[in-house]
């Protein structure tokens, strides 16, 4: 098997490469020095690493360090709660729930966040998973420039344009907005 | 075509008193799944559900797993919600049977009793082959539900979830394959004979690449050599089984 030749293979297929050069990747398994695929799908050798990539994708869960897209469900003064949709650009097969505590909403002045000029229900806000938190939700935190919310309306129902990492306008109204606003990177084809 | 392996049902017949089908308790010889005749298998015959499978059987075995996953624990009550620790995630199996599944009418009890054993069988078998550890802090569900059945349908129960997690993409160690080995009065049997003479059987569930035995249900009074050839016999015929599930599986790439 090379690395531009990929074939199928189910749960508990032997992969027959050597396995001290390689390491075991996304959907494999070392077991007793034989690489095994752990999933039904396309098994692969890149730089090293057997990956195997599954035909029925999707079946992932929120890891600690993820970067993840959340819409906002609620929120209060000490937390926003909100529904964990897509892991990276993959979305999940059902909604995990997450919470972005105040002390996670930034990077700075964490004692004189408003929950309200932070998020507002129904934002969609991308976040990095803290930590896999309580029994219920992951913590969340948009503690970081590229990180916050990607998508908001306004009051009257208008996407808002974002103008600074904590105001955001309506292009109808004109009214600010305020939100802690990702700075998200522009890239042009 | 896409079942290359497998011979489909010609047509489909109702589930009791159809012409052909043999009566309540009688398996022909190559009925079994193990013996690599006969029966058909397809993954993704539920559109709605991440993974689904369908077990069928000439001697009107039906059996049809679902399964959703991963998703969030449902942590209802307290003490679940206590258990909910730790980095590996939850496997929950239910297995039901429809009323119509057999030629007599079940008391519900035993009905109930069934369905709670069933699950328990069908949890132990796949717990050695799913990798918990996939998706921490979430929850995978296995639904099955046996439409048609006449005594000796666990073994396809295996089958046919083990084939709806692989449908899902949950991340196994193995695919389980399931067998079932009966006994009679003479001595221990090749999986495919009658059960009227049956004096006990064994269904072994056991992962094919390596041969290892996830679970084993035994009925009726084995001696301790008959026992061991029992699990052997079995352990073969899941190989074959398990073969023709990695077929099936292979050829449901859409």
């Amino acid at each position: 098997m090379t690395s531009d030749t990929s074939f199928a293979v189910c749960p508990g297929d032997v992969l027959h490469v050597d396995a001290s050069n390689v390491r075991a990747g996304r959907g494999t398994s070392l077991k007793d020095g034989c690489l095994m695929a752990c999933v039904l799908g396309d098994a692969t050798v890149e730089r090293n690493q057997a990956n195997v990539r599954p035909w029925n994708g999707g079946a992932r869960v929120p890891n600690v360090g993820d970067v993840v897209t959340t819409r906002v469900r609620k929120i209060n003064r000490r937390l926003a709660s909100c529904d964990v949709l897509c892991v990276g650009s993959a979305a999940l097969r059902e909604r995990f729930s997450g919470i972005i505590r105040v002390q996670d909403v930034r990077a700075t002045e964490i004692d004189k966040v408003n929950m309200v000029e932070s998020f507002r229900p129904g934002d969609v806000v991308r976040a990095v998973v803290l930590s896999m938190g309580d029994t219920r939700s992951y913590y969340l935190s948009t503690a970081r420039n590229d990180l916050g919310v990607i998508y908001a309306e306004s009051r009257s129902g208008v996407r808002l344009v974002p103008k600074s990492w904590e105001e955001m306008q309506c292009p109808k109204t004109k009214l600010i907005e305020k939100r802690k606003v990702a700075k998200v990177a522009i890239q042009f084809e | 075509t896409k079942m290359a392996s497998a011979r489909r049902p010609r047509e489909s017949a109702p589930p009791i008193h159809a012409p052909g089908r043999k009566e309540e308790g009688r398996r022909r010889a190559e009925d079994e799944v193990g013996s690599g005749e006969g029966g058909w298998m397809q993954v993704g015959v539920v559109g709605r559900a991440p993974g689904s499978a369908y077990v069928e059987t000439p001697s009107g075995i039906q059996v049809m797993a679902t399964c959703y996953g991963p998703r969030p624990v449902d942590a209802v009550r307290t003490n679940e919600r206590m258990r909910n620790q730790g980095n590996r995630g939850k496997m929950k199996c239910h297995v039901e049977k429809t009323e119509f599944a057999g030629m007599a009418k079940v008391d519900e009890s035993i009905a109930q009793e069934w369905k709670r054993q069933a699950s328990g069988h069908l949890r132990k078998a796949l717990e050695g082959a799913v990798q918990l550890d996939a998706f921490p802090k979430a929850q995978v569900d296995v639904h099955v539900i046996v439409l048609q059945a006449n005594g000796d349908e666990m073994p396809h129960v295996v089958v046919a979830a083990a084939l709806a997690l692989a449908d899902a993409g949950i991340a196994m160690v193995d695919l389980v394959a399931a067998c079932h080995v009966g006994r009679t009065a003479a001595g221990t049997l090749h999986p495919n004979q009658d059960a009227r003479d049956e004096q006990g059987h064994v269904v072994v569930c056991c992962m094919p690449t390596q041969g290892n035995v996830t679970h084993l249900v035994q009925q009726g009074s084995w001696s301790a050599t008959q026992v061991l050839e029992g699990i052997d016999m079995g352990v073969q015929g899941c190989r074959n089984v398990g073969r023709r599930m990695r077929e099936c599986l292979l050829a449901s790439r859409s």
